[in-house]
């Protein structure tokens, strides 16, 4: 080996000892359970029963479109999606604005605004368990007694029509903030020379708005678009804190029977079918999400 | 040999006669279960008991999450959870551990006053596996209905010592419900006639102690799990039009302690749940206010029985200090005796039960229990548990009929393993 | 709002209000929480409700902490797994992004196209391998058990982090440093290190918030209430035993939720660039 190789191997290696840790902990704990979850998604493998697992081909994959708890639970989870996705990009722009104009308190408006950021879903879960309670809640308290609406009472989570929103709700509840913080980069990042320009031209607030924040908060959008759907592909935290999937079948999403399957019916392959299924899907969607709100080049 | 070989070896020698006279000296039984069985068993005050008469035995507790032990057992049948004691949800769950030779068997204490012969017959025939008892009961429970005496009275349900008349079947229970159940002026039930626990948890218990009231057994002519009976449906029938009619509280779709809250807060007459709530609400809404009822023809035709279990795995470093334990301390009078008083739970001996006869609350238990059945043991109850309660809350909520609901859970447990096993 | 001139009062009055309105509404059931936690068992089950405590007693917060044993386990599990995996994702990511964003080496492609694929896929797909690796090397049940995957699962989006970090650092700096001597590790530790707090904070803040909330890996790799975390341990106070007991449920919730709410509030800033930075994870 003469000299200079050996220093430009040397220089090759810098850059992987540095590397190395980080890339043993992908390879350990990412790489290696990824491929070994495609091969359990292709083998029949009871947990407690089957002594390793054994290959049955498509067979996970094929059976969950005549499983009807499978299908029901896509339909819930796309219910889910479909219902939080604009609530939640509404809501978060609509506070961004709010949060992004020069008025007094804003400090403590933002801080108590985004607070639920941190607040743990599952946490969430339990508050609004007991809020949404039939007969101890305080939401049909109110409802009866503050306003005077009794007939809009509700058996929140048990009520087959309800339970899915009530989940919708804390997912708002919980996930508006990060939304928020995405769009208010964006206002952030329109440059101020717009509005001064708009202001010379006479230009009043909601033209503004229609005619130079929305069209500059194009990036924003497919951000937070893609954010929230996948946030919504993923709901599980509250749903086995509060409902456990039920009324009956109501709230059982993706992701809960997924785990249903692997940790509670102990079969592993069709849980892991499941979760490949949902990740194909979200990559799927964000993929097309990405192209429809592409910002236009140059 | 080396100078230092043999230090070495002298060393290592002593270290194993140290260890070895460690062992001896100091014996550790880890105890492993759901983290509510702490609140609710002395255990501590047993272990104390135990360590008077076995100087030098000490005691390690591990509490599992409740209704999360599933992810305690896999880790379990894999032969890597060490415990010498374990207490779990049903036998029917043991069964798979059984089958992998990871259970010890406990007929070699099953002796004199242990003797098979003196435990109640059908706690015990459900923690035995190919002939051999490899659990022992606890928290043995019989499905049955539970009702407040004070409220019947008012709804002039009573007899003449002020004890609800069992209706004779479930079209005299429906009158019943609706005498109990109170709404007010804009229709809204106030109080419900009846609650059921049809959490996951009690599902299967709940719908198969109906159908062996009804039918005296919970097979259909093929001997299968019953889903297709004139029965069946009508028991399903009767739920659905209670839910519909505001006669039944649906609490127990959300929350697997809704019955016993709405039982406690006053907000239902009769619970369809196990015999130990009798007591436990009690010490809430007063006893003299509780009585067992039982299900419409359960006196003739029995119910369904269930049982926690007490196991001790093959990797227990301790198993005959663990039977020992097991049999002098959590199947000791005292122990029994406080469990009944406080939370109505039942042990497995025959002779803790007899004690209480002059109870007329323990009397009617003692009855039940001995005409009660467990459900089979199969490789996929949970499955066929998940579909059931996903199913029957579907028609509670109105989605379907009785006949479609068994008809898709029919479809549904058709693929399932559901071969009784040992 | 910008897009509405400055000058009008009213609807900046208008916008003050709208802020108190929608800020009560968001925290309205934190506040209920605390409201419940000060009244006893009698009241919070009361018919009809009262929202206001009757009385404000201390008694569900002393059941909290003599006669809840679990409730500082569950706290100090949490703490240990928000640490460790701390510990281990900034060190790891640093180094990984110094190596990604200032050299040129065989292999770096494929690394850099491998970190962007899993940001993409959801965690779910991870939990049952990672389930049977953990239970042959005996990791389910400990903190350990969690540390590691957390770390995992949160080392490619901080690996990117980083490695913008250093690449937006003039390469005047680093060259003068290797004039003056030092070797590649000293350059990095001493030099570039210091330059990329902004870029360590925002992992550190976005790992700490996903550790700190996660409720799949925790409930499925942890069973035993020893080992159990905040997010999986109270949720599990609601059943069986427990029923009841919502004073002490509210209390034990007031009690979690205070430290990380005091913490929030005085890094708001840098949560907000640790959320913008980590928003790239689906």
């Amino acid at each position: 080996m003469t000299r200079s190789k050996a220093r430009q191997t040397k220089k090759a290696l810098v850059p992987w000892l540095f590397l190395l840790p980080a890339v043993v902990f992908l390879a350990t704990f990412l790489l290696y359970p990824l491929l070994s979850a495609l091969r359990i998604s292709f083998s029949e493998y009871n947990f407690v029963y089957s002594e390793k697992p054994v290959f049955n081909g498509l067979t996970n994959y094929i059976e969950l479109f005549q499983d009807r708890h499978f299908m029901i639970s896509l339909k819930n989870t796309a219910y889910y999606t479909v219902v939080f996705f604009p609530l939640f990009i509404l809501l978060a722009l609509f506070l961004a604005l709010l949060l992004n104009s020069k008025i007094r308190g804003i400090n403590a408006f933002q801080a108590a605004i985004l607070l639920p950021i941190v607040v743990p879903l599952s946490l969430a879960g339990v508050m609004f368990t007991w809020i949404f309670s039939q007969d101890f809640g305080i939401l049909n308290h109110i409802l009866a007694n503050v306003l005077h609406l009794p007939h809009l009472q509700r058996f929140w989570l048990g009520d087959v029509e309800t339970a899915m929103n009530a989940l919708i709700a804390v997912g708002l509840w919980k996930y508006t903030g990060f939304g928020i913080i995405l769009f208010l980069a964006g206002l952030k990042a329109i440059p101020v020379e717009l509005y001064e320009a708009a202001k010379v031209d006479g230009v009043n607030g909601w033209q503004n708005l229609i005619y130079i924040t929305l069209p500059n908060l194009k990036g924003s959008f497919s951000l937070v678009g893609i954010w929230g759907i996948i946030q919504a592909i993923k709901v599980y935290d509250q749903v086995v804190v509060m409902t456990n999937g039920g009324p009956g079948t109501a709230t059982s999403v993706l992701y809960l029977y997924a785990w249903k399957n692997a940790f509670t019916f102990f079969n592993m392959g069709k849980g892991q079918a499941i979760a490949f299924f949902t990740a194909v899907l979200a990559i799927v969607i964000s993929i097309v999400f990405q192209v429809l709100l592409r910002p236009e080049k140059g | 040999m080396s100078r230092r070989a043999r230090v070495v070896v002298a060393l290592s020698v002593l270290l194993m006669m140290l260890s070895s006279l460690g062992a001896v000296s100091a014996q550790t039984l880890k105890v492993t279960a759901e983290a509510w069985y702490y609140n609710k068993y002395k255990l501590e005050e047993a272990a104390a008991r135990f360590q008077e008469d076995h100087p030098g035995v000490e005691f390690e507790w591990s509490k599992a999450g409740d209704f999360e032990v599933a992810p305690l057992m896999l880790a379990w049948s894999r032969d890597r959870y060490v415990a010498d004691i374990a207490i779990v949800a049903s036998p029917s769950e043991a069964v798979a551990f059984q089958a992998r030779g990871l259970l010890h068997d406990f007929e070699d204490v099953l002796v004199g006053k242990y003797a098979k012969e003196n435990w109640l017959e059908g706690f015990l025939e459900q923690c035995t596996m190919d002939g051999k008892v490899y659990a022992i009961p606890t928290d043995a429970e019989v499905m049955t209905l539970v009702g407040r005496r004070d409220f019947a009275a008012e709804a002039g349900l009573t007899d003449a010592d002020g004890y609800i008349i069992p209706p004779k079947d479930f079209d005299e229970l429906y009158e019943y419900l609706q005498k109990l159940t109170v709404k007010d002026e804009t229709g809204r039930t106030v109080r419900y006639g009846m609650t059921v626990n049809w959490s996951p948890e009690y599902m299967c218990y709940a719908y198969f102690s109906g159908i062996q009231a009804m039918r005296g057994t919970i097979y259909d002519d093929e001997g299968n799990l019953d889903f297709s009976s004139p029965e069946a449906v009508e028991l399903l029938r009767f739920w659905q039009r209670g839910v519909d009619e505001g006669l039944i509280s649906t609490s127990s779709l959300v929350e697997h302690s809704g019955p016993r809250n709405d039982m406690q807060s006053g907000l239902a007459c009769i619970l369809w749940e196990d015999h130990a709530r009798v007591i436990e609400i009690g010490h809430v809404v007063g006893p003299e206010n509780m009585q067992i009822v039982p299900i419409p023809g359960s006196e003739e035709n029995g119910t369904v029985s269930y049982t926690m279990s007490l196991m001790i795995p093959t990797s227990a470093e301790h198993p005959e200090l663990a039977k020992q334990f097991v049999l002098e301390q959590l199947n000791a009078e005292w122990f029994a005796h406080d469990l009944m008083d406080r939370w109505g739970k039942l042990l497995g001996l025959k002779e803790h039960v007899e004690a209480k006869m002059d109870d007329p609350i323990w009397k009617t238990v003692f009855q039940l229990a001995d005409n009660s059945v467990g459900l089979p043991k199969t490789v996929d109850h949970a499955k066929m548990v998940d579909i059931m309660t996903a199913e029957i809350h579907n028609m509670l909520k109105m989605q379907q009929t009785p006949e479609e609901t068994l008809a898709r859970i029919r479809e549904q447990i058709a693929p399932l393993n559901l071969e009784p096993l040992g | 709002m910008r897009y509405l001139s400055s000058n009008q009062k009213l609807p900046r009055a208008l916008l003050f209000l709208l802020g108190v309105l929608v800020s009560l509404i968001v925290l309205s059931p934190i506040i209920w929480i605390i409201l419940t936690s000060f009244k006893d068992t009698k009241e919070i089950y009361a018919v009809p409700l009262t929202v206001w405590p009757r009385k404000f007693v201390w008694t569900n917060y002393l059941t909290v902490i003599n006669g809840l044993p679990e409730f500082p386990i569950y706290f100090v599990n949490t703490v240990k797994a928000t640490l460790g995996t701390l510990l281990l994702v900034l060190p790891l990511s640093a180094a990984a992004g110094y190596a990604m964003g200032r050299y040129d080496f065989p292999g770096k492609t494929a690394v850099n196209a491998f970190i962007i694929a899993v940001l993409a896929i959801p965690y779910l797909v991870f939990l049952v391998p990672i389930y049977i690796m953990e239970d042959i090397l005996g990791l389910l049940d400990t903190n350990l058990g969690l540390i590691l995957p957390y770390t995992a699962l949160n080392l490619p989006l901080a690996i990117l982090i980083m490695q913008n970090s250093y690449r937006e650092i003039p390469s005047e700096l680093e060259d003068s440093a290797r004039i003056d001597g030092a070797n590649a590790f000293q350059t990095w530790l001493l030099v570039m290190t210091p330059l990329v707090i902004t870029g360590l904070a925002a992992v550190a803040i976005f790992t700490f918030v996903a550790v700190w909330e996660e409720y799949m890996f925790a409930r499925t790799l942890m069973f035993s209430t020893s080992a159990h975390t905040l997010s999986v341990g109270l949720p599990s106070l609601q059943v069986e035993s427990k029923t009841w007991a919502y004073g002490t449920l509210s209390a034990a919730l007031a009690l979690s939720l205070l430290p990380i709410s005091v913490v929030f509030v005085v890094l708001r800033k840098y949560f907000i660039e640790g959320v913008l930075r980590g928003s790239v994870k689906g």
